[in-house]
């Protein structure tokens, strides 16, 4: 469904991704890990066009989107939850919804956002709260709702787990898997190892811009090697 | 053909001018030119080398007018009295605008500046008392700038064109002395890049003021002879228009370098009149040479010549193609101008930093909790800890940046909490940038030059006359400059733009401005991000020789084997709180620390 | 006494109104696009002008002028954005401003040169007997223009909340990667606010232009207040640069009828100087990202 190959990108002179090559097959979790600087982030942002691709090729169903602008990847069916969740705090739940589901019909759009309540009920409660006054976990949950309304077949997620206490990084990997059965593909992007190679089928570890290992997420949880890539050791 | 040698040329024929044109309106149009030259010339001071995008600063050419016919018209001053106290004046006046626009950032720092200049429009139109309104001050003495009995049988129009070319001419020359120091060099910093500025000492406010205020001295001045010039002074040289037609003249000419605004003013000032367009078409004339500017020539006519003077070098070099000798990369082990090896044997127990219960809280966000360390001369310290741990926070608090919302920090033994960054970085102390932060448009030895402020002779009155202490001064920056070159192995691309460098070698060129600073105690974030595996051992080596050379280091890191060979202690933070500290050894061991770094799985046994 | 600060009041409000549509056009080019568009004075000069010749040569009715005015200017400003701004994106800041500073002063001399400096009067279609409540003489001309001018601003700001592409634009200023993200088509959304602001200045100086003259320097001025009320009433709130507006346009009128009217427009530029000064960040809701 989506394939990097060979993917140099970066900012300014920075050469972040260095030759990043990976693959998303269909129903799929695939995570993708890497201790800080690595350029986890940059490799979403390179695939969903806001950081332009230097090298190589990025292929979704089977279209090249590497140098497309965000606007039409995102009508090609791949939306991306950015780091830090990105809400629009003064808008209602509501509307930042209502803005996910900017690339549908009025009708479309209508019609996503009451799935997405009935997914999950507890923003429907929220409905016309300001985004910004939600705790952190109904915070995610509205950035990974807003993602869905997209209607994407593959969704990408870049740290969901970050400043979320123990407690609500359990029901978010919940909600991970539960997309996921509701068969949308996801890339996700963890600085919480654990957390991510416990959720994904197949896992990447990042390392300075290079992917230098990859394997079932089972037994990338278990291999002591992970640990040292991992903390650069 | 050197460029003073140029320049001289070009004066020379400026002079004698008048020789070819005879046309009285034409010599009025070339002078009027000249007169405007000093507007030009102030705004370029605190706009093209500082920076700042001072909307209303040209109205200070007006203040300058009225300032003179004022003091000669209602007080019965002296012309040349009134023409100096006009620019004293216009001066003060240039500082009470200033200072409190200064304390604006971004695009409210401009439009401030302009309101002020409106306003004072507005006075001058309406305060009749003082300014005689919009009807403007008639018949102001006429300047006499040689006494009639010198009778040289020039005519009056000819001498004032020659005393202006002197007067300008001399004014290029001091100017150019004071752009060629530590002056002008935290001008053209605090453009480029006021923070990193600010971290090698350099006191942005203090040189802001300084160059509103030299640049009004200049326009004032200028304004004044105008006055006395034209005979009449009304609201419009304080207008709206004569505000864009300075900046036209600026840009047009050359934005930050020393004659730009002269040749501006002359081509631009005469080409309306040379080209005979109608007084209606003169904004569409100026408004097209803008965009053409923008479009094609962003440096002015200064930068197509110094454009076609690169070409030709270019070309000649190519026909003498002779392959430049490649120093061998051999950092000297001894610093010898850098870092004065600790002779004083002070020992190493002396704390540096001391750190001690530094808390920071944005609105209800703790960033950092309760954190103290101690860091002893010497010593190379690394901090560590997963992202958002609080580390660039903790920096950017040590170095000035941020105020800590409790606990404090000590430099040397002294109080340094809240203070300044360029304050700190007086006391010592140098950070760099976890994102690359350089002066990107200098060359890397400019960048390097910069960076020696703190210790530089900075008086300006030093630079003016350049005394021998000065010119002592400047070898020793050389010197320095030369050596940080080379300790970082950037001598050959000492003419690079830094922004053309490679990201290793920008990394490099970092280090090298840190170092010239002569701080003691050097705080690095990060650097050897994005860095590969040779350059990473350089910079190695190049931390461990600072150590032996008497430095101490605090260093930022991810990259865990660098960190583990060079820390002699590691500090450990994770959602602002220190969690660990030791020597490496004891903290890879540490099971907090791993689990900080891979993070809790829900549910999952933890890693004992 | 108090016959005459009423009456300079309710001018006031007037004026103020439209200085406020005048604002509101140049807070939403520079919120969306952090674009200084300095030709906007020339976009409501050309907004008086287009509504002039539509009447003259036409022979519409002054309200139709006004929405041809609009319309055309909307154009124009779409056109100053593919030429000046468009190709500029990427260079700093400071040259995009020049690039409408000169197409400004561009803009003005061509006025000059095609129609002169003679100004223009609008043909008001409203009688001209004054309406007398109490101490106030109200002219049906005046109500209508500040009627007019509140129902645009409340328009814009309905078109701002409620509508798809007023979201869009809305989420660009806030937050444009995330905006990005949603599928929002920048380039497109850039037109539309340049026309959206253009549109804006159009009708403010078809409105004012009806109540004095128009000429080719007329927009100079209404410029400068325009970014003062943007200041003070804070990027990205219609509800505050209109109250501004208002209050700018009270003050204006208390100084004109108290003091001499030359001193009118410093009342501007001493708030502008003093809010500043009292807040140096200025106001603002909509949050600058540089992705």
């Amino acid at each position: 469904m989506l394939e990097l190959i060979d993917v140099h990108a970066g900012y300014g002179r920075a050469a972040v991704l260095q030759g990043v090559s990976l693959h998303v097959t269909q129903g799929e979790i695939v995570t993708l890990i890497g201790s800080n600087g690595a350029g986890k982030s940059t490799a979403l942002r390179t695939i969903s066009g806001l950081v332009p691709t230097r090298q190589g090729q990025i292929r979704f169903l089977s279209q090249a989107i590497s140098d497309r602008p965000s606007h039409a990847i995102v009508r090609a069916g791949l939306a991306h939850v950015p780091e830090g969740r990105r809400l629009f705090g003064d808008m209602t739940v509501r509307e930042n919804l209502l803005l996910g589901g900017y690339t549908g019909s009025r009708r479309e759009s209508d019609e996503r956002l009451a799935r997405a309540y009935a997914w999950f009920p507890l923003l429907a409660e929220r409905d016309r709260q300001l985004a910004g006054s939600l705790s952190g976990g109904e915070q995610q949950m509205v950035a990974i709702a807003r993602g869905l309304m997209a209607d994407p077949r593959l969704l990408l997620l870049d740290e969901p787990s970050l400043g979320l206490a123990p407690k609500l990084v359990a029901q978010v990997a919940e909600m991970i898997r539960a997309v996921r059965d509701r068969g949308v593909t996801i890339l996700l992007v963890e600085q919480n190892a654990n957390l991510a190679l416990q959720l994904c089928d197949r896992g990447y570890v990042l390392r300075v811009g290079r992917i230098v290992l990859e394997g079932p997420g089972r037994e990338l949880l278990d291999d002591p090697f992970v640990r040292t890539a991992y903390l650069g050791l | 053909m050197g460029k003073r040698a140029l320049a001289l040329a070009g004066f020379a024929l400026l002079l004698v001018l008048p020789v070819v044109v005879v046309n009285p309106y034409a010599r009025h149009v070339v002078i009027t030119a000249l007169l405007f030259a000093f507007a030009a010339l102030g705004l370029n001071v605190v706009f093209g080398y500082a920076g700042q995008h001072a909307f209303g600063h040209p109205v200070l050419f007006g203040v300058g007018a009225y300032a003179s016919a004022i003091l000669s018209m209602s007080a019965g001053w002296p012309v040349t009295v009134a023409v100096l106290a006009a620019g004293l004046v216009t001066t003060l006046v240039a500082a009470a605008i200033g200072y409190p626009c200064f304390r604006l950032r971004g695009i409210y720092f401009g439009v401030a500046t302009f309101a002020f200049a409106r306003v004072i429009y507005i006075v001058a139109q309406n305060w009749i008392g003082l300014t005689r309104g919009p009807m403007g001050i008639p018949s102001i003495t006429r300047l006499e700038l040689l006494p009639a009995e010198w009778g040289t049988g020039l005519g009056a129009d000819v001498q004032l064109h020659a005393v202006l070319v002197a007067l300008l001419a001399l004014v290029l020359m001091l100017l150019g002395r004071v752009i060629d120091s530590p002056t002008g060099r935290a001008w053209i910093a605090i453009r480029e890049n006021e923070n990193l500025a600010a971290s090698v000492g350099i006191h942005p406010l203090r040189y802001k003021m300084a160059a509103f205020a030299g640049g009004g001295l200049l326009a004032g001045l200028g304004g004044a002879l105008y006055a006395h010039y034209i005979g009449f002074v009304s609201p419009t040289e304080l207008g709206f228009h004569y505000i864009g037609i300075v900046f036209i003249l600026v840009i047009g000419g050359g934005t930050g370098t020393l004659v730009g605004p002269v040749i501006g003013a002359l081509v631009f000032g005469v080409l309306p009149e040379v080209l005979r367009v109608a007084e209606t078409a003169r904004n569409i004339l100026l408004g097209g040479i803008l965009l053409l500017s923008i479009a094609f020539l962003p440096e002015g006519l200064v930068g197509l010549w110094d454009r076609a003077r690169r070409r030709l070098r270019r070309v000649e070099a190519e026909r003498t193609a002779v392959a430049p000798a490649r120093r061998a990369a051999d950092p000297r082990p001894e610093q010898e101008v850098l870092v004065r090896r600790d002779r004083s044997g002070a020992g190493r127990r002396e704390a540096i930093l001391d750190v001690r219960g530094v808390t920071k809280r944005f609105g209800g966000l703790t960033v950092l909790r309760d954190v103290s360390f101690t860091v002893g001369s010497g010593e190379i310290v690394g901090l560590i800890g997963p992202n958002g741990a609080g580390k660039t926070t903790l920096f950017n608090i040590v170095t000035g940046f941020l105020r800590p919302t409790a606990g404090e920090v000590r430099v040397h033994g002294r109080q340094a909490t809240g203070a300044s960054p360029a304050s700190i970085a007086r006391m010592g102390l140098t950070r760099t940038f976890q994102i690359t932060s350089l002066f990107p448009e200098l060359s890397v030895e400019e960048n390097v030059r910069i960076a020696t402020h703190g210790w530089a002779q900075r008086s300006p009155a030093g630079a003016l006359a350049r005394s021998r202490s000065f010119r002592a001064r400047e070898l020793e920056i050389q010197r320095a400059v030369d050596e940080a070159l080379e300790l970082t192995r950037l001598t050959a691309e000492r003419d690079t733009q830094a922004r053309a460098l490679s990201y290793g070698a920008q990394r490099g060129l970092e280090m090298a401005v840190a170092l010239a600073t002569r701080s003691r105690l050097l705080l690095l974030d990060e650097p050897a991000a994005g860095l590969n595996l040779e350059e990473t051992e350089h910079l190695r080596e190049l931390i461990l020789s600072l150590r032996r050379g008497g430095l101490t280091l605090i260093v930022i890191e991810h990259d865990m084997r660098l960190v583990m060979g060079l820390c002699d202690r590691i500090v450990v933070l994770n959602y602002g709180e220190k969690i660990a500290e030791g020597s490496p050894q004891e903290i890879v061991g540490d099971p907090q620390v791993i689990e900080a770094y891979l993070g809790t799985a829900p549910g999952a046994a933890h890693h004992a | 006494m108090m016959e005459l600060a009423l009456q300079q009041v309710v001018n006031g409000l007037m004026v103020g109104a439209i200085y406020a549509v005048m604002a509101l056009g140049l807070m939403v080019i520079l919120g969306i696009l952090q674009v200084i568009n300095m030709a906007q004075g020339e976009l409501y000069m050309l907004g008086g002008y287009f509504s002039y010749f539509a009447i003259a040569m036409l022979g519409v009715d002054y309200f139709t002028s006004i929405a041809v005015a609009m319309l055309l200017t909307a154009a124009a400003g779409v056109g100053l954005e593919r030429i000046a701004v468009r190709p500029l994106r990427g260079r700093p800041f400071f040259t995009v401003f020049l690039s409408t500073f000169a197409a400004s002063m561009i803009l003005q001399d061509l006025a000059q040169i095609l129609w002169t400096p003679d100004p223009r009067e609008i043909p008001s279609p409203f009688a001209l007997r004054p309406i007398v409540i109490g101490p106030l003489f109200l002219t049906t001309q005046r109500i209508f223009i500040f009627v007019l001018a509140l129902a645009i601003v409340i328009g814009f700001a309905a078109f701002l909340r409620f509508t798809r592409a007023g979201m869009a634009i809305r989420a660009l200023a806030k937050d444009r990667d995330a905006a990005l993200l949603m599928g929002v088509n920048a380039e497109r959304m850039h037109m539309l606010t340049f026309a959206l602001g253009s549109a804006l200045a159009a009708a403010a100086g078809a409105l004012l232009g009806a109540m004095f003259n128009v000429y080719p320097t007329m927009g100079e001025l209404p410029l400068l207040k325009g970014f003062a009320l943007v200041i003070m009433g804070g990027m990205g709130s219609v509800g505050g640069v209109f109250v501004s507006g208002l209050i700018l346009g009270v003050a204006e009128g208390l100084t004109a009828g108290f003091f001499a009217t030359g001193w009118v427009d410093v009342v501007a530029f001493v708030t502008l100087i003093v809010v500043l000064l009292v807040r140096p960040e200025g106001l603002s809701s909509w949050g600058r990202s540089r992705g």
